[in-house]
């Protein structure tokens, strides 16, 4: 120990430049984990006709597809919050919670708890993810609006990164789409945990 | 008081040195309690970080399958990356510029860290501009360089791989990284400001220390010149009374010495006539002592004369006789007449510098002194008794006359006395003996001190100068050759 003491301070120099390539590579490995989108799976172009779920028919409806205990996901239902509370069309909100086959009860976590606060949001479960499937979304935090007459408005993600709140190109088009009825051209990738097909 | 002064006078040249290396004390000392102090946030943080990680985002999901969410060994490595080698630093160079600049960079790159592992919660950015104010506890605005550097390249990269992460956007004008920079830099400015200020005033601090330092220090020259005076003064006058004593003594000298010197003159006749009658001119008559008994009875009613005369002498203050008188055969005939039981050592070097002196006076001192010391020895002593009476030369030319004893030591109330006249501790002193030695050195332009230990013994120093005379002969002579 008193040796590495020695070593260190004799090549200090050396030493601070090989702990800011450490902490340099390491911030990356954190950014571009961050940045590595989810599945986008593929999601249906129109409302499925054998959706368990009711669209609305007079506004549009928002779906969001979670994994109740993906930690991700909490930063896309802060982001939802934010697009209820900003858009000018009040649509149509549901969060889909993946839940066991065999739930026997409501999944309860942060995620979902919080989810159930937010003002004009409809939290409904998903057993066996089957409404998941039929609308083909594959990562939590997926989102998925549809206009009154079934037709897809947006498909993407609503987060920049991976579990990040702030400014992002999701939200701005889901925003735009309920604020002004613009339809993006793109969609945004989905941050969030893998839904998985046996859940 | 002491602040009055100080920011009315204008501070030397001295105080301003001073003030230079206490400013450095504290500064050195502030950097060094601020790289603690960060130590043990950096550490706190990681412990922070990793609870949050555990708490919010254990796990990541594949549907009903669970994996350790990369927040995790990101806190514990990625954070213990952070911690580890500033604190490191922190503990084992603090105070050391390159310490705090880590220390700058880690701070600022555990905000972006934090950022991440929160969820990018705007709240969390706050630790960014709390983290630029920590810093500024070093009150060294350099460090705000490597810790805007760092914002500025996390946000130069990002926006070049990652854009979204930090703008919201994917195609983000080239200068946005410069908005978030520029609120940075607009702390910066403040904190710049204020760490230039709280320098300013750290080295207004210094120099009134300084100058309240430096007249703590003349209040103390002049209080040590007080006390100077006072013992000079206390010395003059117990001088005065030991004066006013020896004129009493003188007199009284005078006329007791002037009584006993005619019976001791007949005692000695009388003496002289019954030796001669005994002896009849044989020195070994039927028993060999008688004659040397005659002898020293004559011999010491002469030192009872001479005593007596040096006493008239001392008392009518008689100037010494100087003539060269070698130091050793001094010694060995003061140890003739001192009958003990004391090993007594003469130890003079033979080559010790031959002083003009009175003989009479120094055998005199060199008598009083180890009598002295024999007489204070203890009868426990007696075992180990001894007195030895040594000299050295001096690099002025003269020597230093000692004798020293193991007689157990002088307490320090009596050797502050021991040289005043008619002071003694003995039950059948006279409180003379030492008393004619101070004078008698005195007058040879000599000094005389007593070192005593308790418990071990003493030792009389008398500090002789080569006379003037001496010296002058020998410069001449020198400067002749």
């Amino acid at each position: 120990m008193r040796f590495l003491v020695a070593w260190l301070h004799r090549h200090l120099v050396f030493a601070i430049a090989a702990w800011a390539l450490l902490v340099g590579a390491s911030l990356i490995a954190l950014f571009e984990y961050k940045g590595r989108p989810g599945s986008d799976g593929h999601p249906s172009v129109a409302w499925p006709e054998a959706a368990g779920l009711e669209r609305a028919t007079d506004r549009p409806t928002l779906l969001m597809f979670i994994h109740p205990e993906c930690p991700c996901t909490r930063a896309s239902i802060e982001e939802l919050a934010l697009i209820v509370d900003r858009s000018d069309v009040r649509a149509r909100a549901l969060v889909v919670v993946m839940t066991s086959e065999a739930a026997a009860a409501p999944v309860s976590t942060a995620t979902v708890d919080r989810a159930r606060m937010l003002p004009g949001v409809e939290v409904v479960f998903d057993p066996g993810g089957v409404e998941a499937a039929r609308f083909g979304a594959e990562t939590s935090g997926h989102v998925l609006v549809f206009s009154p007459n079934g037709e897809r408005l947006y498909t993407g993600g609503v987060t920049g990164s991976r579990g990040h709140q702030g400014d992002n190109f999701g939200r701005a088009q889901v925003l735009a789409l309920l604020t002004t009825g613009a339809k993006g051209a793109a969609a945004a990738h989905v941050y969030g945990c893998a839904l998985g097909n046996d859940t | 008081m002491s602040t009055t002064i100080a920011q009315t006078s204008t501070p030397d040249e001295a105080a301003l040195e001073r003030a230079g290396e206490l400013f450095r004390e504290r500064e050195t000392d502030l950097h060094r309690r601020t790289d603690r102090l960060f130590a043990y946030l950096l550490v706190a943080q990681w412990v922070f970080a990793i609870a949050i990680a555990v708490t919010i985002s254990p796990y990541a999901w594949t549907g009903k399958v669970r994996a350790i969410h990369a927040h995790v060994p990101m806190a514990i490595f990625g954070g213990g990356l952070l911690t580890a080698f500033p604190t490191f630093l922190a503990l084992s160079r603090p105070g050391a510029p390159s310490t705090r600049y880590v220390i700058a960079v880690a701070q600022m790159l555990w905000s972006a860290l934090l950022i991440h592992l929160t969820g990018g919660r705007i709240e969390t950015h706050f630790h960014v501009f709390g983290s630029l104010a920590f810093l500024s506890v070093y009150r060294d605005y350099r460090v705000f360089f490597p810790a805007t550097v760092v914002v500025v390249i996390d946000h130069v990269l990002r926006q070049a791989l990652w854009p979204e992460s930090a703008f919201g956007t994917t195609t983000p004008e080239a200068w946005r990284f410069l908005e978030h920079a520029g609120w940075v830099l607009f702390e910066d400015a403040f904190l710049v400001i204020a760490c230039i200020s709280a320098r300013k005033e750290m080295y207004a601090a210094a120099v009134r220390q300084a100058q309240v330092e430096s007249l703590s220090r003349l209040d103390q020259a002049k209080t040590i010149e007080l006390d100077t005076a006072l013992r000079e003064l206390e010395a003059s006058q117990v001088a005065q009374l030991r004066s006013e004593r020896l004129a009493v003594l003188g007199k009284l000298a005078a006329s007791m010495g002037h009584e006993l010197r005619n019976p001791l003159a007949a005692v000695r006749n009388a003496n002289a006539y019954v030796a001669r009658r005994v002896l009849g001119g044989n020195e070994t008559p039927w028993d060999p002592k008688v004659a040397q008994f005659f002898a020293i009875i004559d011999k010491e009613i002469g030192a009872c004369g001479k005593i007596i005369s040096d006493l008239l002498d001392f008392a009518r203050g008689r100037e010494p006789t100087r003539a060269p008188c070698p130091l050793r055969p001094v010694v060995d005939d003061a140890f003739s007449v001192i009958p003990t039981k004391v090993a007594l050592e003469n130890a003079v070097p033979e080559d010790l510098p031959v002083l003009d002196l009175d003989r009479d006076q120094m055998r005199q001192v060199v008598i009083n002194l180890v009598q002295n010391a024999v007489e204070a020895m203890p009868e426990t002593r007696m075992a180990t008794a001894r007195v030895v009476v040594s000299a050295r030369t001096l690099p002025s030319g003269g020597y230093v006359l000692e004798v020293r004893d193991n007689a157990g030591g002088i307490p320090d109330d009596v050797a502050s006395r021991i040289f005043e006249p008619l002071f003694t501790t003995k039950t059948t002193g006279t409180g003379l003996g030492l008393a004619i030695v101070a004078s008698m050195v005195e007058r040879h332009g000599g000094k005389i001190r007593v070192d005593s230990q308790l418990g071990e013994g003493s030792c009389f120093s008398i500090e002789l100068p080569r006379d003037r005379a001496a010296i002058a002969t020998a410069a001449l002579m020198q400067g002749g050759a």
